[in-house]
């Protein structure tokens, strides 16, 4: 963060920290400036919409391969539970969810098929790349009909790699697409 | 007081249907994976049922000739992805074979505890998500919770859940760690009871019953004329199990039976699984007691290096006869792979079996056969 | 090696099917006589060859060679037969008619390996409908492949 003394984005940053509550604007009772303080956050609408979405992502059934048995049955199972995040409507219709996990190779035969399905998926919509094969062809890259990478394809927010990943590392990358939906800092997990 | 009301009986009703072309899949919650079918329907009848596959097809067959033999193994987890240690098994053995290597008997009791846990975990997948193309979720749950354990197994022996790359050419990849005994002996103790509750939960269930029995009569000549193989087959009551026809590794020592079905149809496809995981749940039993000591690996030179010639092995796979035909030509890579996916043949029987039924049964009968696209497609 | 009855009937066979050659390994035939042969293996009572468990072919760049396995349920006996096809002219007659199941395995064959099948539709099952060539050919080439 650099600090240019005297830029607009410090005279911006200065003055919104002597800005008060808006509150502050209709009373000055302390007891009642304290509670809105505490209880009324104002925001950008679309930040309280990113926070309902990042709560309730409804992941699309777009299993290709054995990424799907670990990604999208196996964080369905009572042991990995992703409804405990809100994940778990595993929604089969493009047009009712919102995230496409892509588990598993995509074939040549397969690739305008996702393509379509993406277009017909309704905005905010986000694409996870789970496995090799999704992010980079995975062990079938130099093959003839394997498309080496979703992203050759369509633009992905989250890469998950193993092969396969455990559902938990799928819960991680669902975690971390989260974060970025929600505007938290997480760009590079390192865990 | 019955409920069911069919207008045509009584308003003496003909209702008139037109022919039409439905599409179902490649993306689609019951087809097993990224499979299509063209179903060209006469109202809710189906009439004829094209098979679309190839979705999923990566070329294993081309890239394992641009692989060394080793480096062909993790390929053959990928083909049956739910029932990796048994692609791996055949593909081991037929090289064994070629090239005159015998495996020392500690690793062929592990390498039968290691296959028949993996057909376990495969039956419960077709068996739970079978539950939930029927309508019923919980089903899948219970299966999942067992398969879970068993995934834990895998990755005590092998290093991974799934695609494990475990067999190697003479042997195993490593020894069977020592915590892995009383995890198995626990689980093997737990899953009569498992059995039992996926019975009462899913088997006996009445609407699971009316959307099965009598749905998708395979008989038993058409079913071998068409080449099907493993519990499809032996839901029409022929008895063919390679690993009691033509035994291979150590599956002459143990005391199992061979689940047979009588009306060959979904539902005894079904139940044949259940019972086919018992008999699995007592070889394991038996293999873990009679464990020998020795080496997990034969000497194999470091360089897999089969002489000229071809052959064609097969072992009982968790879908049917898993075949590998390897053609080689005296160098490091083979000439040409083959592989004989279950799956992919017994595909052929689904079109003339889904005649005459409707869109629900076609789920049914789909389930019920138990594909996976991953061999499918190879 | 086929099995001793299987050897004797085959030998029985012989005047019929004059390419027919009992091999260590397999039989060979030429695909004049492939209908006759594979006819005669499914319906003789002592052969009685009823499954067909893998119909494959393998590309030898001056030739294609077709194998078929044959397996009996009634006896228990296995049998491979041979069948080797020209490079320029790849046909060979179906056997769909006399098993089932060879359907999908031959539609596989003329997929990936450019075999044409006589007697029964060719049509491709794995690839797509516009693909360009037979990817199992040993002069079949691609681009893309590993970034280096």
């Amino acid at each position: 963060m650099d600090v240019i003394k005297g830029s607009e984005k410090e005279v911006a940053r200065e003055s919104k920290i002597k800005e008060g509550h808006a509150i502050e604007r209709l009373t000055t009772d302390r007891v009642v400036v304290e509670e809105a303080r505490r209880l009324i956050h104002i925001a950008p609408l679309e930040k309280v919409l990113n926070l309902a979405r990042g709560y309730s992502f409804w992941p699309f059934g777009f299993g290709l391969a054995c990424c799907a048995i670990e990604g999208l049955m196996g964080p369905n199972d009572p042991r990995f539970d992703w409804s405990r995040f809100g994940y778990e409507p595993l929604r089969n219709s493009p047009r009712q969810s919102d995230v496409m996990i892509v588990a598993g190779t995509v074939t040549r035969k397969m690739a305008p098929f996702l393509v379509r399905l993406y277009e017909q998926m309704s905005q905010p919509k986000w694409v996870i790349a789970m496995g090799s094969c999704a992010i980079a062809g995975g062990p079938f890259v130099d093959s003839y009909y394997v498309v080496p990478g979703v992203d050759k394809l369509v633009p992905v927010d989250v890469y998950v790699p193993g092969c396969p990943p455990r559902p938990d590392a799928l819960l991680h990358g669902m975690l971390l697409l989260r974060d970025k939906v929600q505007g938290r800092k997480s760009v590079i997990s390192h865990a | 007081m019955s409920t069911v009301f069919d207008c045509r009986d009584r308003l003496d009703l003909d209702i008139r249907t037109d022919r039409y072309v439905l599409n179902m899949g490649p993306q689609h919650p019951a087809t097993h994976g990224v499979f299509r079918m063209i179903l060209t329907l006469d109202g809710e009848v189906v009439v004829d049922v094209e098979p679309v596959c190839g979705y999923l097809h990566r070329g294993v067959e081309k890239l394992a000739e641009a692989r060394t033999y080793t480096q062909v193994i993790p390929y053959t987890d990928r083909l049956d992805y739910l029932a990796a240690m048994l692609n791996n098994l055949g593909y081991v053995q037929a090289l064994e074979k070629m090239m005159g290597v015998e495996v020392p008997e500690r690793a062929e009791y592990i390498r039968v505890i290691c296959c028949e846990l993996n057909r376990i975990a495969s039956h419960l997948v077709s068996v739970g998500t079978f539950s939930i193309e029927m309508g019923g979720f919980t089903g899948f749950m219970y299966t999942f919770r067992e398969r879970e354990r068993i995934m834990d197994l895998l990755e005590m022996i092998s290093g991974s859940r799934m695609t494990v790359s475990f067999m190697r050419v003479g042997g195993v990849a490593d020894d069977l760690p020592a915590e892995f005994f009383p995890a198995v002996q626990s689980l093997l103790k737990d899953l009569p009871a498992a059995f039992d509750e996926y019975d009462g939960l899913i088997t006996g269930n009445e609407i699971f019953q009316a959307r099965t029995k009598f749905v998708g009569v395979l008989d038993p000549r058409t079913a071998v004329d068409h080449s099907v193989s493993g519990p499809v087959l032996r839901a029409s009551g022929v008895n063919w199990d390679l690993r009691k026809k033509r035994p291979y590794s150590v599956y002459d020592r143990f005391d199992f039976e061979v689940p047979l079905g009588e009306r060959g149809d979904s539902f005894d496809r079904f139940r044949i699984r259940i019972e086919e995981m018992r008999q699995s749940a007592r070889i394991i039993e038996q293999a873990v007691a009679g464990l020998p000591e020795g080496p997990v690996m034969a000497k194999v030179p470091k360089v897999i290096k089969p002489p000229a010639g071809e052959i064609y092995h097969e072992i009982e796979g968790a879908r049917g006869i898993l075949g590998y035909y390897l053609v080689s030509d005296g160098s490091p890579k083979p000439y040409r792979m083959h592989v004989r996916r279950p799956s992919f043949i017994n595909l052929g029987v689904v079109a003339e079996l889904c005649r005459g039924w409707k869109i629900a049964d076609v789920v049914a009968i789909l389930g019920s056969v138990d594909i996976v696209m991953g061999e499918v497609d190879c | 090696m086929p099995d001793e009855r299987v050897a004797g009937r085959l030998a029985a066979l012989a005047p019929e099917v004059p390419s027919l050659a009992v091999g260590e390994d397999a039989v060979t035939v030429a695909r004049e006589d492939l209908t006759a042969l594979m006819r005669f293996l499914k319906d003789d009572p002592e052969c009685a060859f009823d499954f067909l468990t893998n119909l494959t072919a393998t590309d030898y760049s001056d030739h294609f060679t077709v194998v078929y396995h044959l397996v009996s349920f009634v006896h228990g006996h296995l049998l491979t037969v041979k069948c080797d096809l020209p490079r320029e002219e790849p046909q060979i007659p179906t056997v769909m008619d006399i098993w089932g199941g060879a359907d999908f395995q031959e539609r596989e064959v003329f997929d990936l390996l450019g075999v044409v099948f006589t007697g029964r539709e060719n049509s491709r099952i794995l690839l797509h409908e516009g693909f360009k060539g037979h990817p199992l050919r040993k002069d079949f080439e691609w681009a893309g492949g590993r970034e280096s």
